[in-house]
Parts: C-alpha cells; sequence; structure tokens
C-alpha cells in the first residue's frame, strides 16, 4: 500500500460517503474494480470499531480486576462446567475446553465480548435445536457464552495458512458444508457469517460452527432490523448494504469460502482461473452480484457439486479435435446448471440468430437447422411460427419481422412461454464461433451457455447439432425443476380460488375504469379470505390512490400484518406499499424496491411505483422517467406511462408528454392522469381551445371529475376571479363527498384555504380551513391547512397542527422534508425571524424542486418551501436573494401549473426586483402579473397593492 | 515565581509549568522536554488512581484526565486556547503511552492462567477485552500513521487523550469538518485492520 493509492481510497471513501445514493453508485461505478473494492469495505465498516468511540480511559478500570467477575482459567466452574484449558481465540471471544460434570463430557465453551440479549438467546434456542453431523451442535447458552460441541481439530483459516486444498478434498469439504447450510435454511435459520474462521476441520470431516450471528427468517421481528453483520470479506453485496440477508447471502460466502479452498488465497479482484473448470462455474454463479442469479437454495449447490464426479472435473470445453478455443473474457464465464430448467410442458421461443460474420448464407439456415434439431427433443416444445406472427402485431411489430432477441423477449412473455433461445455466430480468423443461449423469461435467469467452434464454414451444421445435442440432453438430464422463486404476475397466495379470482378481476379491470369499480372486487376476495395479505395491500394502494390515506392506512397495516403469509414477491410490494403509504418513508420504500426490481428483474411492477410516488414527489423526474422506460420494456401497464408522460411535463418536456399520452392512447392503456397531461399541456401552451377540450374529456372520465373541476377552481384563482372560483370550489368538494371521500373533499377545500390566505383574505382562510379539517383529516389536508392558517396570522392552531405532524408522522419524506420545515419558516417569520427561516428551510433544500405529496395528490403546494424561503429573504432585507427564489418558481411552471402560489411568486419577484433596484426587469414582471389578473375581481387589496407600486416605479 | 507547596498528587507549583508550557508554545524545543518531565508523572497518577476506582472529591469525568492535569498544573488565567490546546495534544500522547504500558503489563501478567472473564451474574456488563484491544489498536494506529499521519493525530487525541472535537480542532489547528472526515475514516480503516 503506496501513500497515492491510500489517499486515492481515502479520496474516494470521503466522495462516496457524503454523496446521494446514486452518485455514491455511480461513483463506485467509475472506479477501477480494486479501489472500489477497498472502498466498499471500508464503508461497510460504519458500525464496527465502536470501543472507539469512548475514550481508551473508560475502558481502564477493567485493567484491573473486578470482584463481580470469575476468572476462567483451569479448574475454574462456570455452573455445571469444569473448564480445562484455553483453546484458542475466536473472532467473538476466548474458547475454553471443559468437561460437563453431568453428562461427562468435554465440551467447548466460547466466551463473547458482548453481552446477549434475552432476543438473542431465543433465537440460540432456535440454532440449538440444528442436529447434522456437519453443524457443530450448540448445547447450551448462557448471559455471555456459548456451550458447544467439541470439535479436535483446527478452522479451515488456520489449515488454509499452509496452501491450497487438494481437489478432492475441497470439494468433499464444499459438499458438507452445503450439506449443513442445507439442513439450516430448511429450519429457516441463516448463518449470515460463513468464513473460514467458522469452519473447523477434523481430519475428513469439516463442521460449521459459530451460527453468532445467524438468524431465524421465520422470526418477523428479528428480520425487520437492517443493522450490518458479517465478516466484509465474505459479505454478499446486499448485505454490505444492510438489506436483509437470505439463505442466498450464505451461498455467496460459501463462494468465497469454496475459491479459497481451491485457490488458497482470499478472493480478491481479480479473480483467479481455478484448475477446474466446473467448479470455477459453481464459485462463480455463487458469487452472483445479484442474489437472484445465484443458486436459490443450497440444496441445489449440493446437487451442482455431486455433478462433478472426478472424471468429468476437467472437461475442455473445445469440440473440434486440435482446435484451440479462444474466448473473449466475458464468454469464458459459463454458467451451466446441474440440473435442467425445464420441464415436458415448457414452450420456448427461438430468437433470430445474430450473425456478424458478414456472411448472408447464415442468415435463417442456422435458426431453421437448430429448430429441426431441438424439435427432437421430447422435453422441448417450440412455440410455432404461427403464434409467432400473430402476437407480433400486438407488440406493434410486423408479422414478418425479425425476432431479434428482444422481440423474442416479448413474445415470451405475451405467449407465456418459458424460456429464450438465441444463437449467435461470429467470426474468428478463418474459424467459426458459435453460440447457443437459453434464457429464463421471467426471471432472467442463463439456462445454458454453449459455445463452439468450428474450423470450416463446412463443418459449421454439425457443430451447431453437437451444441443442440448438449444441450437437448442436459435439459433432459434429471428431474428438479428450477426453484420457483418468481412467482408468475397472475398468482397470489390465497387457498380459496374464488378469492383469487375475484382478486384477478379487481386488478385487472382497467385503470380507466376508475377505482370505485375496481374496489368492490377487492373487497370481495377480502370477505372471502380475510387474511389475503395482497388483496388488503391492493385495496389500501387504491385508497390512497384516490387520496383516502386514512382508509388506505387501515388496510396497508392489515396487509404488512400478514405479509408473511405472502409469497417472496407479495412481500415485496406490501413492504413497499406500507413505506409508501402509512410511513411515508420514502427512502426505505425506494430501497424495498430496488432490492425487488433486482430479484425479480422481469417485474415491471417495482419500476412503475417507484416512477410514482417515490421518485415524482421527491423530485426526480428524470431518474423516473428512466424507470417507466425500464418498465414499458417489460411491457407495463397503464401506470407505468401514467407516470412517464407527468414526469416529462413535469420537466417541462411537452412534446415528449404528449406523445407519451398519445402511445398510452394507441395501446388503450390511457388513464385520468393521461388526460390531466393533456390539459396541463394545453395549458402551458396558452391554448385555450385545445385547453377546454381536454378538459371536456378529462371530465368524462369518471375517476377525474371532481380534479378537473378542482383545477378549474386553482386556475380561476390564480387569475384573481376569486368570486368564480369561490363558486366553483364547492363543485369538487361535494362530488367528493358524495362519494364518500371524505379526505378528497377536505384536501380540495384545504386547497382554498390556502390561496384565500395568499389573497390576504384572513376570515376566509380560517374558515376553509376549518371546514377542510371538518372534512376529513390527512396528512397533507393537514399541512395545506397549516399553512392557510400560518398565512392568515392563526398560530396557535397552526402550530398545534405542525406538531401533530412531527409526532405522527415522524418518517414520513414529505412532512419531514417539506411540510413541516415550509411551516417552521413561516413561524419564524412571524416571530419576526427571517434567520431562523432560512435555517429551517435548509433541511429542505434537497428537496426543493419536488412536489411533495400534497402537489402529486392535490395539484397544489409544490416548490412551497422555495416560496417561503423567498419571504424570508424579503424580510430579511435580502431582496436579491430573494428575487432568486422566486425567479426559480417562475422558471418552472410545468410544476406550479394551475397554482394560485404562482401569481403570488410573481407579485413577490416584482417586489423583490424593485427593491433590489432591478426597475426595468420588475416592472417586466409586474406587467406581466397584471395581465394575469386582467379580469380579475376589481377589489382584492392585492391586486390594488400592485397596480400602485406599479404605478410608482420610477421610469 | 515564589514557590507554591506541592499540592495533593506532588505536583509542581503551577507557575513553573505554567512557564515552561508558553516557553515551548513560543517555540522553545527544549522547554518541551523540561515539561513532560512535569507533566507525565503526574498524568500517570491520576491515570493509576482512575484505573483503580478511587474517585477524588471532584469526580473524575472519562475525558477529564488531560483537564484535570491540566487544572493541576497550569495556571490557566495566563495561558491563551492555543497553548492549552498543545498541552492536551501533548498529555493525549502520554495518555497513551500509560495506557499502552498498562495494557502490556496486563497482558504479560495474564500469559500464566487465562483471565477471561465469564458473567454469572447477569447484571454486569463485559466490555471488549481492554488490554488487548488497546495493544492492538495501538500498533494498527502506528501502522496507520505512517500513511495517515494526521488523521492518526486525531484518533489519539480523541480515543486516547479522550478531547472534544473543538480542542482537536484547536491542537491540530485543522477545520471541524476535517476531524470529522478524518474521524471516520480512520475508524473505518482501524476497524478493518482491527478485524482481519
Amino acid at each position: 500500500m503506496n501513500v497515492a493509492r491510500f489517499q486515492q481510497i481515502e479520496t474516494l471513501y470521503h466522495a462516496a460517503r457524503e454523496a446521494t445514493t446514486d452518485e455514491r453508485a455511480a461513483l463506485l461505478a467509475r472506479a477501477d474494480p480494486e479501489l472500489r473494492h477497498e472502498v466498499e469495505l471500508l464503508l461497510s465498516e460504519q458500525n464496527g470499531a465502536e470501543f472507539l468511540d469512548r475514550p481508551a480511559i473508560e475502558h481502564a478500570p477493567d485493567l484491573l480486576e473486578d470482584a463481580a467477575t470469575v476468572q476462567l482459567e483451569a479448574g475454574a466452574r462456570l455452573g455445571p462446567y469444569r473448564i480445562e484449558h484455553k483453546l484458542g481465540e475466536g473472532g467473538m471471544g476466548e474458547v475454553f475446553r471443559a468437561i460437563d460434570t453431568r453428562l461427562g463430557r468435554a465440551v467447548a465453551i466460547k466466551i463473547t465480548r458482548v453481552q446477549f440479549s434475552a432476543r438473542f438467546e431465543r433465537e440460540a434456542r432456535a440454532i440449538a435445536a440444528l442436529n447434522h453431523p456437519n453443524i457443530c451442535t450448540l448445547y447450551d447458552v448462557g448471559p455471555n457464552y456459548f456451550v458447544m460441541e467439541l470439535v479436535e481439530g483446527e478452522t479451515l483459516a488456520a489449515r488454509l495458512k499452509r496452501g491450497p486444498l487438494p481437489m478432492n478434498t475441497a470439494l468433499s469439504y464444499a459438499s458438507q458444508i452445503a450439506a449443513a447450510l442445507a439442513e439450516a435454511h430448511a429450519r429457516g435459520i441463516v448463518h449470515r457469517d460463513l468464513k473460514p474462521g467458522n469452519l473447523m476441520v477434523a481430519r475428513s470431516s469439516i463442521k460449521v460452527l459459530d451460527f453468532g450471528l445467524a438468524k431465524s427468517s421465520h422470526d418477523q421481528t428479528v428480520t425487520a432490523s437492517r443493522t450490518v453483520t458479517g465478516t466484509p470479506g465474505y459479505m454478499a453485496p446486499e448485505q454490505r448494504e444492510g438489506k436483509p440477508a437470505d439463505a442466498r447471502t450464505d451461498i455467496y460466502a460459501f463462494g468465497c469460502v469454496l475459491y479459497e479452498m481451491l485457490a488458497g488465497e482470499r478472493l480478491l479482484l481479480p479473480r483467479r482461473r481455478l484448475s477446474s473448470r466446473k467448479l470455477e462455474r459453481i464459485v462463480n454463479r455463487c458469487l452472483e452480484e445479484a442474489p437472484g442469479r445465484r443458486w436459490q437454495s443450497a440444496a441445489e449447490l449440493q446437487r451442482a457439486l455431486a455433478a462433478t464426479t472426478p472424471a468429468s472435473r476437467a472437461t475442455p470445453v473445445a469440440i473440434t479435435a486440435g482446435a484451440i478455443l479462444v474466448l473473449s473474457a466475458a464468454a469464458a464465464y459459463f454458467y451451466l446448471h446441474q440440473a435442467p430448467k425445464l420441464t415436458s410442458t415448457d414452450t420456448i421461443v427461438l430468437a433470430e440468430f445474430t450473425n456478424t460474420t458478414g456472411d448472408p448464407v447464415f442468415d435463417d439456415t442456422l435458426r431453421q437447422g437448430l429448430a429441426v434439431q431441438l424439435q427432437q427433443s421430447p422435453f422441448l416444445s417450440l412455440i410455432s411460427e404461427e403464434r409467432i406472427r400473430s402476437t407480433l402485431p400486438l407488440m406493434n411489430q410486423p408479422a414478418d419481422a425479425r425476432l431479434t432477441p428482444d422481440l423474442a423477449q416479448g413474445v415470451c412473455a405475451r405467449t407465456g412461454s418459458t424460456a429464450v433461445l438465441e444463437g449467435s455466430i461470429a467470426a474468428l480468423g478463418s474459424q467459426y464461433v458459435l453460440g447457443l443461449r437459453a434464457k429464463h423469461c421471467t426471471t432472467g435467469d442463463i439456462l445454458a451457455d454453449e459455445q463452439a467452434q468450428a474450423a470450416r464454414k463446412e463443418e459449421v451444421l454439425s457443430t451447431l447439432g453437437q451444441i443442440a445435442d448438449r444441450f437437448r440432453t442436459r435439459v433432459g438430464e434429471s428431474l428438479a425443476t428450477i426453484e420457483k422463486h418468481s412467482t408468475p404476475l397472475e398468482e397470489a397466495t390465497t387457498p380459496s380460488l374464488e378469492a383469487l379470482k375475484a382478486f384477478n378481476t379487481g386488478r385487472n379491470t382497467m385503470l380507466s375504469a376508475g377505482w370505485e369499480r375496481r374496489l368492490p372486487h377487492l373487497q370481495r376476495a377480502i370477505a372471502i379470505d380475510p387474511e389475503f395479505a395482497m388483496a388488503h395491500a391492493l385495496v389500501g394502494f387504491g385508497y390512497s390512490s384516490m387520496g383516502e390515506s386514512a382508509l388506505g392506512r387501515q388496510s396497508l397495516v392489515k396487509a404488512y400484518q400478514l405479509r408473511s403469509r405472502a409469497s417472496d414477491v407479495e412481500r415485496l410490494n406490501i413492504e413497499t406499499l406500507y413505506d409508501r403509504d402509512v410511513t411515508g418513508n420514502l427512502d426505505r420504500e425506494r430501497r424495498t424496491l430496488e432490492t425487488w426490481a433486482e430479484s425479480y428483474p422481469r417485474d415491471p411492477r417495482p419500476q412503475s411505483l417507484m416512477a410514482g410516488l417515490a421518485l415524482t414527489s421527491t423530485g426526480q423526474y428524470e431518474l423516473a422517467i428512466a424507470q417507466t422506460e425500464k418498465a414499458i420494456a417489460l411491457e407495463a401497464g397503464a401506470p407505468t406511462y401514467a407516470s412517464k408522460a407527468r414526469n416529462q411535463l413535469l420537466l417541462n418536456r411537452l412534446d415528449d408528454a404528449l406523445l407519451t399520452v398519445r402511445r398510452a392512447a394507441e395501446r388503450k392503456l390511457e388513464s385520468d392522469e393521461t388526460f390531466l397531461v393533456s390539459y396541463f399541456v394545453a395549458f402551458l401552451k396558452g391554448d385555450d381551445e385545445e385547453l377546454s377540450r381536454a378538459a371536456t374529456v378529462a371530465r368524462n372520465n369518471p375517476g377525474s371529475e371532481d380534479i378537473v373541476s378542482h383545477l378549474e377552481t386553482l386556475a380561476l384563482a390564480r387569475s384573481g376571479r376569486l368570486q368564480d372560483a369561490r363558486r366553483m370550489s364547492a363543485v369538487p368538494v361535494e362530488i367528493a363527498q358524495r362519494s364518500g371521500r371524505r379526505e378528497r373533499a377536505g384536501l380540495f377545500e384545504a386547497g382554498r384555504a390556502v390561496w384565500e390566505a395568499f389573497y390576504g383574505n384572513a376570515a376566509a382562510a380560517r374558515q376553509s380551513a376549518a371546514k377542510a379539517l371538518k372534512l376529513g383529516r390527512g396528512r397533507d389536508v393537514d399541512y395545506a391547512a397549516a399553512f392557510a392558517l400560518a398565512l392568515s396570522g392563526d398560530l396557535p392552531q397552526s402550530r398545534a397542527l405542525a406538531e401533530d405532524l412531527a409526532r405522527e408522522a415522524a418518517e414520513d419524506t414529505s412532512v419531514q422534508f417539506m411540510y413541516l420545515p415550509t411551516l417552521r419558516a413561516l413561524f419564524s417569520l412571524n416571530a419576526g425571524d427571517p434567520a431562523a427561516a432560512i435555517q429551517a428551510l435548509q433541511i429542505a433544500s434537497r428537496y426543493d424542486l419536488a412536489l411533495g405529496r400534497v402537489g402529486f395528490i392535490g395539484r397544489f403546494g409544490g416548490l412551497y418551501p422555495i416560496y417561503a424561503r423567498g419571504l424570508a429573504y424579503l424580510a430579511a432585507r435580502q431582496p436579491t436573494d430573494a428575487a432568486v427564489e422566486f425567479q426559480r418558481i417562475l422558471d418552472h411552471r410545468s410544476i406550479v401549473l394551475v397554482d394560485p402560489m404562482d401569481a403570488m411568486a410573481r407579485l413577490q419577484l416584482a417586489r423583490a426586483l424593485a427593491l433590489s433596484g432591478d426597475t426595468v426587469k420588475a416592472k417586466g414582471v409586474y406587467n406581466d402579473l397584471l395581465t394575469l389578473w386582467k379580469n380579475a375581481d376589481p377589489d382584492i387589496r392585492v391586486l390594488k397593492d400592485a397596480q400602485a407600486e406599479y404605478a410608482r416605479l420610477p421610469d | 515565581m515564589p514557590n507554591e507547596p506541592n499540592g495533593p498528587f506532588g505536583e509542581e507549583s503551577s507557575g513553573e509549568v505554567t512557564n515552561l508550557l508558553r516557553a515551548w508554545s513560543g517555540g522553545d524545543q527544549a522547554a518541551l522536554d523540561r515539561l513532560a518531565e512535569r507533566v507525565y508523572p503526574a498524568l500517570r497518577r491520576l491515570a493509576r488512581r482512575y484505573m483503580k476506582n478511587e474517585r477524588q472529591a471532584n469526580t473524575l469525568q472519562s475525558a477529564g484526565l488531560v483537564h484535570e492535569v491540566y487544572l493541576r498544573l497550569v495556571d490557566v488565567r495566563r495561558v491563551e486556547w492555543r497553548e492549552r490546546a498543545q498541552f492536551y495534544a501533548m498529555a493525549a500522547q502520554m495518555m497513551r503511552r500509560i495506557l499502552v504500558d498498562a495494557a502490556r503489563a496486563r497482558a504479560s501478567k495474564k500469559r500464566g492462567g487465562s483471565a477471561a472473564k465469564v458473567n454469572i451474574d447477569a447484571a454486569a456488563v463485559l466490555s471488549p477485552e481492554p488490554a488487548q484491544s488497546i495493544l492492538a489498536l495501538h500498533e494498527a494506529l502506528a501502522a496507520f500513521s505512517r500513511l495517515a499521519p494526521r488523521q492518526a493525530r486525531v484518533v489519539e487525541l480523541r480515543y486516547f487523550g479522550g478531547l472534544t472535537e473543538e480542542e482537536i480542532v484547536a491542537a491540530l489547528d485543522i477545520s471541524p469538518r476535517t476531524v470529522r472526515r478524518d474521524w471516520s475514516f480512520a475508524k473505518a480503516w482501524l476497524s478493518r485492520e482491527l478485524n482481519r
């Protein structure tokens, strides 16, 4: 380690630590692999070395003996155990040999450095139930010690210090470790800290020890923890990030151990080639970054190891005699499942061969030839050409389009086939390299990846035949099928078919039909099966989407409580929605979504959800669009198009947004949102005709009737037509109330309170706020009401609402980063302390351009923190800074849209510009405002003020 | 400076130590040796008492040893913040020596039997085996300081000296941000080294 390298590590460490999650990922990706590895290890040490946090002197008293403790030395007694002598040091503490005087048997006692909690003792009991020849049995547990089976031998770590193991030995140990893991996993216990230091070698057998960090996966309270445990060098990527560990985490560690046994050194980048290709493949699959791509279970791993018999272990890959295979580094990693993944009912889609030889003779012929070969297999069923031809038009492709791997993927998904077969042929000097890859459609797992080389063109077909043979044989070989880790999208966990049918109906009803039509089906499903977690979740999601957060929360909490009954993917869905709509913790929601997307790469829902509230309300519009594109590629539904269009609108990409709306219409995937996007685009373009047309269309859509009236109310208020706005405002409130959506009604009414407050009508604002709160409480309603009250000078009630929010919504991203800072700023301004106001808004600056949930659902409230900051600067007599803030609001019309705050921002901007001496610009802004207000009610005070101020400006 | 009587710890009059401190701070390197000769024994005595759990009338806080010895030996009215900071930095280094020595002595005493402690009484909490932690850290820190001397100083001042962030800022003349970053990085690095 030289100083220059060290400084690189340090620099990257700090940069990564101080960056946002995305920036960090980008920074690490850009670094060279070794540097990245070093820094990641350091970043994962955040919770280590706790003893450094207290000064050394605090440990000092223990340097002397303390009467309350017992010295453990030869002859000492620890309950029924008599200590014989020390065996050594473990990672967590010292290990002694002792005799259990009751049974007369020798045991090992490990003293740990930390006191166990009651919770830990519970877990220990689960571990004690493990009984397997390759697991070091746990006999007893005390406050800070374990009593375990005594294993005479040395740790694998010690053994490996003397060099790598012979192939047979490594394989034997590997099988035994896999057996131990299989047993533990079957009982829901994950080791989480597998490493050579935790493996004990005794002659020909090996035992896994130290389940000290293992946690039972059945215990929900335990898996809720997200602390990082484990030894950095053996930690799977998801563990390093503090995500929950499962069986596949152990498998990753297993891969590290197997590598170390064979290579004789710890896993470093770049990885060394191992002497056995088959074992190398097994190791590589263990070490996949994404858990979904690894061996899915220890049992599967065992079978793979068993298949590497001595004879087949060093199979050369080249087919043709005398040819030397030259493979690219990427192609050198083979992923061969020892067990076939296709059953006789599986169909596969054969894509076109990718032909990079430049010789057209190979176009078509190879595919046909392969089709003939494969059709001879009893186990493989190729999808018919007719089926392909009739599916392509559904994908907006001509029926005779070339079936590229991407299109083949689409066909596979639409037809419910299992895998896509991709072939390739490339030239390598005078020789040809043929490739054949089978990829599972839903999981993305590579089922087979073969390469072979043909010396001459004439040999290509026969070589192809040989690959096909091997592929067929491999598929037909053994009986195990893929562990169904990927639940098909239509399935959901319920024992009742009736409930499932109701659920599917509710789920599959077109989004444009509105939630009112979908909820009854879902509620029926719950009536039939009250424990149907996913149905509860979808009901919750529906209510939340309708703006009924309280009802939504009820259902989501229920779903969350029931989530252990659901499948893996459902659980991720439920956890996502729980964070989205109950806690409001959008950061955690995003992390769950990322796990979901990573574990189920073919599922478009996580990307779609991410592009919704999670990213849009926090102002990450670009990212949201990227997510929608991923989801659309996976054939997502209407909500994805809605999100895409919406985010494009927010970024002022109006034509793109319209295009997306049109695409959605073509695919019959329109929704409330796409109609509204058209409306807003017309608004931004100033196209009044188009605006009223879009409004009509939107209004016709049952789900959007109230929201369109609400938007028109806001637009009227923005233009200063307050009488009209007041009349109009009753409409959405009434419509919402009629359909029992009280919280939604409350939010509409609170919107009125806010613009009344902006226009200085304190009494009207207070009245509206009170009415809103009576109609329906919710975090967004409360915020809007509190805002209106604060602006109208009704501090006590506003403060009370703020305190409630702070207490009840501690994790809610919108509340913590937008609502409370804005309210606190207003309180400080009221108290004459603009500096405190600016300070209070610091925390909001991360989400400055965000809509917040209030903006996402209520279409007003976005950018209010910026507005408040502008006011603070004005009060602090910093008009130039204030102008900057208000100008930002005007620069983002596509986020503010019809919010009356727009008008206020113009007024304040004009004032700020005037105060900072930029009279020319100020005049321009006053002009624009007065134009906006040309039809305003004449008696509005701020209008009169604006006119007077304008007139007073020097020429 | 009139000779003041020795204090209860036998420490020298604060007058002399103060003069030496100011001289050293002014650039007189020879003064440092004489200053150290005065301070080290006092600090060690205090530390021993602390380690033996003897509490004085003015109870010692965990980070207070360095402050305590400073208060006893130096006339604070005559000393500026910069000189105080330097004193603390020196004392922190001394603390390291004192603790490492104690740890070594402890470790060698242990070589006969084993000295692990087991809590049969569930109320007591066992902290990390201290002697070994301190020795291991001392060595890791020495290696670390070859690559990152300033960061290692931060660790020394904070962990061994018990200094606060502001005191470290003053002692090393760096920004608070640097102190925090250095501490974070050093902790991660050392933690990794110690867990190998």
